[in-house]
């Protein structure tokens, strides 16, 4: 590779008070190099992307972009130099045009100073052809699908002459066949123009199909970079978790009793019709489906979060009417909801806020809450469940996703609940928590007799994980499997039309 | 890129509410500096009288910022209450008496307030601007656009708003009660957290089993009672019921809960801080009593000091 690097990181160091979020990170990004970047949560991915966009500043190091250091940058000097930083949560205006949006800023003016709307549909729509991608430069952005947003990023930081995009974890919101187009984009901009990629992701796969190289992140560090041929998904989550991790998912011999719930002519949200399903005491059932099937409908309706839910619901053999989540929490049913920094957890309170809000009653001395009795429950939970956190008053927006998902799954166990109605409960968690999850989840049901349903849209998750599957299509239940007798292919033929 | 952001620990680690409890300091030195009168026993009292006056309205106005509420309708409450208590007073009706129908009055806006917001969904600003506006209507209305004569009572109820208990002015002793009870109940019992956790997140509070309704009802109703409260204390100092006494009270509420660390955004705050805020405001306007300057100019200065405040504590945000 004889040509320069078009952007040299070296011995990049950033620290927080008390954590040193990046040690020494150095890597070299050739032109048209399409670069995974992978590693757990809270191994530096985001703090490094910070400081490729110029939020932040390192406190050693230098970033070199077309072999010249960048001196002190921010921002705008990232965006001058050619680097586009494309983030998940996307930074656009919704209720603007696409034009506007990708030419923030920069809107072509006439003589006069009013903005030239047909040279900037003009600018636009020729983008936006050169990505291949038939989006009218009119519509409004809040009327876009995701997908077509993120086309929009690339579109924005293309017209800015970007040489360098890093991408966040662009496909953890997309559909397959989106994601197909996306990759089609990235790899025409590599050969044709080439744009260099960072491509952050936590799904494997997607590294191997899209890109060249890879670099692995952890503790802040870079531990291992090579070519992606020459290496296998095992040998790159060894290095993402510095360890082995085998199987990732644990094996075990449930232990079923008693019936637990079930629920008879279950329709919800307007989209689940005639649901019916059981779950027994110990034993762990997979609710599957493609996107929009029904799946976090129909936890909600068995929890008592949907009111317009109908439908018989049996807990332990005896009819029951649900009329709010209070009313399922009382009778013994918790929620782990899907979006869990708004639904599951109180992001600007602590870690013990979070664990004890649903079992307060339980800790009343008199007509007040008793401190000794909450601590000795939040420690018990952070304990058991392996929470970590410097202390029960810690924030808990400061902890990782799985740390986070920990706490909303212990304030079921500390409410006591003996059926447990998880939505997607490993999303958004690296691979080394997942793990921690599966096997809390398995020890919940084995100690406790929980009674779990866990709804997913991973295959490998649900077959591994459950006794019984659920598989949903359009709002109905369209067959019930014993997930050690089914296939992959099995599955997904219940879940689709064919 | 050398070390532009040299670590400053020891600026960001400090504990929250520390720029208040300076911002105090800082203000007294001052004050005793500008004016040998400040630390006068009569003056002490005096300015510690106004915290108590516009703390319990800042006490109130904390419950429902916590929600991520706001509530404007507090200031007509205020002239609505007196206007009430002191018709019936003037009626002939015991004090006792009066006071309760009076405050009665004051809570029955509150659950207008809190039924609009809560069944109605209509958004916490709108609604209590319009029962703001209609309170101010209602009470002008009772006093027939002038004000009201307490009679031979209010000498007697005089006791409540300017007399003194051990020494202390009586409103003194009903502000620490509020501050007592207001902080127990935030940071001990159940419908404190819940109230901490609707503020975050609403739809996260009803899945861990919050009655959200109930808890955003409750605060409304609160902070109508306190109001009621404070309007009692007023109509006392007064003598006479004002129809349009309280113009302008909600933002000063606003003001103290917001100089003490308590977020517009619901969640975040608590009562030390709202005390803090009271103090600050209060000895700030003493100050400017006392070195003599125009109550027009002090606007000037108050509007200042909000925005700094609120500056201060996004900085500290930003750093942490």
């Amino acid at each position: 590779m004889p040509d320069l690097p078009v952007l040299a990181l070296d011995g990049i160091s950033k620290s927080f008070p008390g954590v040193k979020a990046l040690k020494n990170v150095s890597f070299l990004l050739e032109a048209g190099e399409i670069r995974a970047l992978v590693g757990e949560n809270g191994a530096g991915k985001s703090t490094l992307m910070k400081v490729l966009s110029g939020a932040y500043s390192a406190d050693a190091g230098t970033i070199s972009v077309f072999g010249k250091a960048v001196e002190n940058p921010s921002p705008a000097t990232m965006i001058g130099k050619g680097v586009a930083v494309i983030y998940q949560e996307m930074a656009q205006a919704p209720h603007l045009s696409v034009a506007e949006n990708v030419l923030l800023g920069r809107l072509p003016r006439r003589t006069g100073g009013l903005v030239d709307w047909a040279e900037a549909r003009r600018q636009t729509a020729a983008v936006l052809e050169r990505l291949g991608f038939a989006i009218d430069p009119a519509a409004r952005i809040d009327t876009l699908s995701v997908a077509k947003r993120q086309m929009v990023e690339i579109a924005r930081a293309l017209t800015r002459n970007a040489r360098i995009i890093v991408l966040d974890e662009p496909s953890a919101v997309l559909a397959a066949s989106e994601i197909a187009q996306l990759f089609a984009i990235i790899r025409k901009l590599s050969a044709e123009d080439g744009v260099a990629f960072v491509y952050i992701s936590h799904r494997l796969v997607e590294v191997f199909d899209i890109a060249e190289t890879v670099t692995v992140m952890r503790d802040g560090e870079v531990v291992h970079q090579c070519r992606t041929e020459e290496i296998d998904s095992e040998t790159l989550i060894r290095h993402m978790v510095g360890r082995e991790v085998g199987d990732i998912f644990p094996k075990r011999v449930p232990k079923i009793g008693e019936e637990a719930l079930r629920i008879s002519g279950l329709s919800a949200g307007g989209l689940v019709e005639d649901a019916s399903l059981y779950v027994r005491r110990g034993e762990i059932v997979g609710l599957f489906g493609l996107a929009g099937a029904g799946r976090t409908e129909t936890l909600k309706g068995l929890f008592g979060a949907d009111r317009a839910a109908r439908g018989t619901l049996q807990l332990g053999g005896k009819i029951v009417h649900l009329a709010s989540p209070r009313d399922g929490l009382a009778h013994g049913l918790g929620l782990v909801p899907e979006d869990r920094k708004v639904a599951g957890l109180f992001l600007k309170q602590s870690v013990g806020f979070n664990i004890t809000i649903s079992s307060l009653k339980h800790l009343m001395a008199g007509l007040l809450l008793s401190r000794v009795k909450e601590t000795a429950l939040v420690d018990t939970i952070i304990r058991r469940l392996r929470v970590k956190t410097p202390n029960a008053r810690a924030a808990v927006q400061n902890l990782s996703g799985g740390n986070q998902q920990k706490c909303v799954i212990g304030r079921l166990v500390g409410a006591e609940c003996s059926i447990m109605l998880a939505d997607e409960p490993t999303r958004g968690v690296d691979v080394g928590a997942k793990r921690e999850i599966y096997d809390l989840l398995f020890e919940l049901s084995d100690s406790r007799q929980l009674a779990i349903v866990i709804a997913s849209s991973e295959l490998p998750e649900i077959l591994n994980l459950c006794d019984r599957v659920y598989v949903m299509r359009e709002g109905r239940i369209t067959a019930e499997l014993d997930a050690r007798q089914t296939s992959e292919e099995e599955v997904m033929r219940y879940a689709t039309h064919n | 890129m050398s070390a532009t952001t040299a670590s400053r620990p020891t600026f960001r680690n400090l504990p929250r509410g520390f720029g208040l409890v300076i911002a105090l300091v800082v203000l007294i030195v001052a004050a005793s500096l500008i004016s040998p009168h400040f630390l006068n026993p009569i003056n002490v009292l005096n300015v510690l009288r106004q915290v108590a006056l516009y703390g319990i309205l800042g006490v109130g106005m904390t419950f429902i910022l916590l929600t991520a509420g706001i509530d404007l309708s507090i200031s007509s409450i205020v002239g609505f209450v007196g206007v009430v208590a002191a018709t019936l007073m003037g009626m002939g009706y015991p004090i006792l008496l009066s006071c309760l129908l009076a405050v009665g009055g004051g809570l029955i806006i509150g659950v207008i307030n809190g039924l609009g917001i809560v069944v109605g969904q209509v958004p916490p600003f709108i609604m209590t601007l319009g029962s703001m506006v209609m309170t101010r209507g209602i009470a002008l209305m009772i006093a027939d656009g002038s004000t009201v004569n307490l009679g031979p009572r209010g000498d007697e109820f005089f006791f409540l708003g300017g007399g003194f208990i051990l020494g202390v002015p009586t409103p003194i002793w009903v502000f620490a009660l509020v501050c007592v009870v207001a902080f127990v109940v935030l940071r001990l019992s159940p419908f404190g957290r819940a109230i901490y956790a609707v503020g975050s997140s609403p739809e996260a509070a009803r899945l861990a089993g919050i009655n959200v309704g109930l808890v955003t009802f409750s605060v409304y109703l609160i902070s109508a009672g306190l109001a009621s409260l404070s309007a009692l204390i007023f109509l006392s100092r007064l003598s006479v019921g004002d129809p349009n006494s309280g113009v302008g009270l909600e933002l000063e509420a606003i003001t103290i809960a917001v100089i003490g660390g308590t977020s517009l955004f619901g969640g975040e705050g608590g009562i030390a801080g709202t005390i803090g805020g009271a103090m600050v405001l209060a000895i700030l306007a003493n100050i400017l009593n006392l070195a003599g300057v125009s109550p027009f100019s002090q606007q000037v200065v108050k509007g200042l000091i909000i925005v700094f405040a609120v500056l201060l504590e996004a900085g500290r945000r930003r750093r942490a």
